[in-house]
């Protein structure tokens, strides 16, 4: 498509109009100082989120680390106890039903009736919507081949996520949320599922936000990803970003180390007899340098998958961890 | 979506429901024989103790259920989460569930006295009673019961370590609803108080359901 600013056709005016009205678009998920504590645990610590339109973002993080309690607080199902959540320009508990009809949601588990069957689950969620698009429920029933005339407790956890993701497509949605959507999915499923998403990521503008954690799925899916560690956001950056700023050195060492390492960027390290694992930030010189320093008598410097650099980096000591949050919203 | 969840509610309380009827017609049809036997007056067992307890018992049962089913089984299926994310609202949500009771309630109230009435039918007592004088017993408490609902409501929207700390909301509405019962000028206050005792249970459930989590 043509830019509006080489259009001859298109006046400044008309320009301008379209920038402002770009600008003025607000991300769909905007958190601020978002916090929650469960009894006298922390479990959502001031988190400041920003996920901009047609992003696809992975909410990474161990059991615990409060992915679920935030999107919970995301769809309003949870009241924060401190800072806000806007979830397309609303409060995420105020939202009125015409956001919410712009909003798709596949909880954990795939809560729904169960006693329903796969027809009257549909029949009973259509009516909530202004747009249903029954085209689009079809597509995905008879790509799973799902028995429409069972009932969902007949049904295996992997064809009730289907369901839900029948469910959750059908109203067009502009922001889709998705709570662990895979988890006890067997493999085909699994990848199944993430199939049918990455078609409906296709679809221009949508945004979606899920939790997850298989990181191979999250490596082929999203294109943003942020890392919770004890409710703390601790990464907050696109997927290939962080994949690649994690860089393992294996060195063998003519003695073991008499104290723990200590230098800026070291994510996580671990020692077994002579073998010192280390696990860099953004490895530059000054890494290397420490690494001489050590006098190794081998040393390798290697790359990691997603879901190494992920292990990697969230079994380092919290306190030294160094963070990757960007400074300003991403593009 | 007013018939999406008019019908659900439906289902899920038919279990309740017609478990009430069915032990109200055993019941009846329990007192009926016995009448004929002993030859009592026409209707008369409407009146007696017998009757009425279980009447009195059936009811509660059922206004608990009620309340349980469309609140506690909810949190049992993980199906608050659900519903309150579609784009009803949760206020809708609620005044539709308790649309549905409300129509429950009317429903049971109509098939406990068309019940009452065939019993009566059947019944070959020599002297006729009014229907009016002997379903009293049955107004009284069909007009009180509804708080109980709210309460048992309650109990399952308010969330709670203990359960005996979860009960004492449905704890407290029996005692209230006791007191209903036996309230001066009966017909004049006891249904005035009901219907305010309601709309504080009402109120409350709004409030709890506004502040509480559904995690």
């Amino acid at each position: 498509m043509a830019d509006p600013v080489d259009d001859p056709t298109v006046s400044a005016q008309e320009i301008a109009m379209q920038i402002s009205q770009e600008k003025s678009s607000p991300p769909p998920i905007v958190t601020e100082r978002l916090t929650k504590y469960y009894g006298g645990n922390r479990v959502v610590n001031g988190l400041n989120l920003t996920i901009e339109e047609g992003s696809v973002y992975a909410l990474l993080g161990r059991n615990g680390a409060g992915k679920s309690t935030t999107i919970k607080m995301l769809m309003g199902l949870v009241h924060p106890d401190f800072g806000s959540a806007t979830v397309l320009g609303e409060n995420a508990h105020q939202m009125s039903p015409e956001t919410r009809a712009q909003i798709a949601w596949v909880g954990e588990g795939h809560p729904l009736y169960r006693w329903m069957t796969i027809d009257g689950a549909i029949r009973f969620a259509k009516p909530f919507y202004p747009v249903w698009h029954d085209d689009l429920v079809e597509q995905v029933i008879e790509h799973f081949k799902l028995p429409r005339k069972r009932r969902l407790y007949r049904l295996s956890n992997g064809q009730r996520a289907q369901v839900s993701l029948a469910l959750a497509v059908a109203s067009d949605p502009k922001l889709l949320i998705l709570d662990d959507p895979t988890i006890g999915l067997d493999t085909v499923v699994r990848r199944d599922f993430l199939e049918s998403m990455i078609q409906i990521i296709q679809q221009e503008g949508r945004t979606i936000l899920f939790s997850s954690h298989i990181l191979s799925d999250v490596d082929r899916v999203a294109d943003h990803i942020g890392i919770m560690l004890d409710g703390v956001l601790r990464v907050d950056a696109p997927t290939e970003r962080f994949r690649d700023a994690l860089r393992k050195v294996v060195v063998e060492l003519s003695t073991p180390l008499a104290k723990p390492p200590d230098c800026p960027g070291l994510a996580s390290w671990a020692q077994t007899g002579n073998r010192l694992e280390l696990v860099f930030v953004d490895f530059d010189e000054t890494h290397q340098a420490y690494v001489d320093g050590l006098s190794p008598v081998t040393q390798d410097v290697l790359e990691l998958n997603l879901e190494d650099a992920f292990v990697e980096y969230t079994r380092g000591a919290r306190g030294i961890m160094p963070s990757f949050v960007r400074e300003a919203a991403h593009v | 979506m007013f018939k999406a969840m008019l019908k659900k509610e439906c289902v899920e309380l038919a279990a309740p429901f017609l478990l009430a009827v069915a032990s109200l017609v055993a019941l009846v049809g329990d007192h009926v024989a016995t009448a004929r036997r002993r030859t009592l007056p026409q209707g008369e067992w409407m009146l007696d103790d017998d009757f009425v307890y279980p009447f009195l018992l059936i009811s509660l049962a059922l206004a608990v259920g009620m309340g349980l089913v469309q609140s506690l089984s909810e949190d049992v299926q993980g199906t608050w989460r659900y519903v309150l994310a579609l784009p009803g609202g949760w206020r809708r949500i609620l005044k539709l569930k308790f649309a549905c009771g409300a129509t429950a309630w009317l429903g049971w109230t109509v098939a406990a006295f068309a019940i009452c009435q065939i019993g009566l039918m059947a019944d070959t007592g020599s002297q006729g009673e009014s229907f009016k004088r002997l379903a009293e017993p049955m107004l009284r408490i069909l007009v009180c019961v509804p708080v109980v609902y709210l309460g048992a409501f309650l109990t399952a929207v308010r969330r709670s370590n203990w359960l005996f700390s979860r009960l004492m909301p449905l704890g407290g509405v029996l005692l209230c609803w006791c007191t209903l019962l036996y309230l001066p000028n009966w017909w004049i206050l006891a249904p005035l108080a009901t219907a305010a005792f309601a709309a504080l249970l009402m109120g409350i459930i709004f409030h709890v359901a506004a502040s509480r989590d559904f995690a």
